[in-house]
């Protein structure tokens, strides 16, 4: 798979999960825990898909 | 009187909406709420980035200087949420502390990325729109802390 398809990808699939968060988010609302360990998990996935972004 | 309801029932379940997205409870979530923001708000811009790219409507160097900004942005904004949370359990109260760790937070991404030039005209547009969000959400954290209930 060509680089550029693979970030792509990449970036759908994490789409995907923070869009079933955040649909979960937008019923119930998040505690204060909930929200560290969303921004957690999305910085993280931002560091690699930076470094992805710089790889192509 | 289906009719009559309608309204009623629209004005009620906008009042909810409101309610349920209205200011955080107190400074601490605000301030995770707000860094939650900017870590969406980074992720659009790497989607953005990879597709202008991609697409050849981005230079190598201009690539560069965009992900290095939204690497700068996400190393603080990572600082800043572990220094709330290190606040918040050494048992801060109000938001003077809060918004302290704010304005580092700011003072750590010094770049403004609205001085950022593009070749092309789209990517001038569309990157004043995608970055200048970010900044918005970073300048904005000290209002949303200072706005939220119990502060």
């Amino acid at each position: 798979m060509d680089p550029v398809a693979a970030v792509n990808l990449a970036l759908a699939v994490a789409d995907e999960a923070i869009n079933f968060i955040k649909g979960i988010k937008a019923q119930a609302g998040l505690t204060a825990d909930q929200l560290v360990a969303l921004a957690d998990a999305q910085d993280l996935q931002n560091k690699d898909d930076i470094k992805a972004l710089l790889a192509l | 009187m289906v009719r009559k309801c309608k309204p009623v029932l629209l004005l009620t379940l906008c009042l909810l909406v409101l309610q349920s997205s209205g200011c955080p409870k107190d400074p601490y979530t605000a301030s995770l709420k707000a860094s939650d923001d900017v870590s969406n708000a980074v992720h659009s811009a790497i989607k953005v980035a990879t597709q202008y790219y991609s697409t050849g409507k981005l230079t190598d160097s201009e690539k560069a200087a965009v992900a290095g900004y939204l690497n700068t942005v996400t190393d603080a904004n990572m600082t800043f949420r572990h220094n709330v949370v290190a606040a918040h359990t050494a048992g801060a109260v109000g938001n003077t502390q809060y918004l302290q760790i704010a304005q580092a937070f700011v003072n750590a991404v010094p770049t403004d990325p609205l001085a950022f030039q593009y070749k092309s005209a789209d990517a001038q547009k569309e990157f004043t729109t995608v970055l200048g969000a970010i900044k918005t959400l970073l300048n904005g954290i000290s209002l949303t802390i200072s706005n939220a209930k119990g502060a």
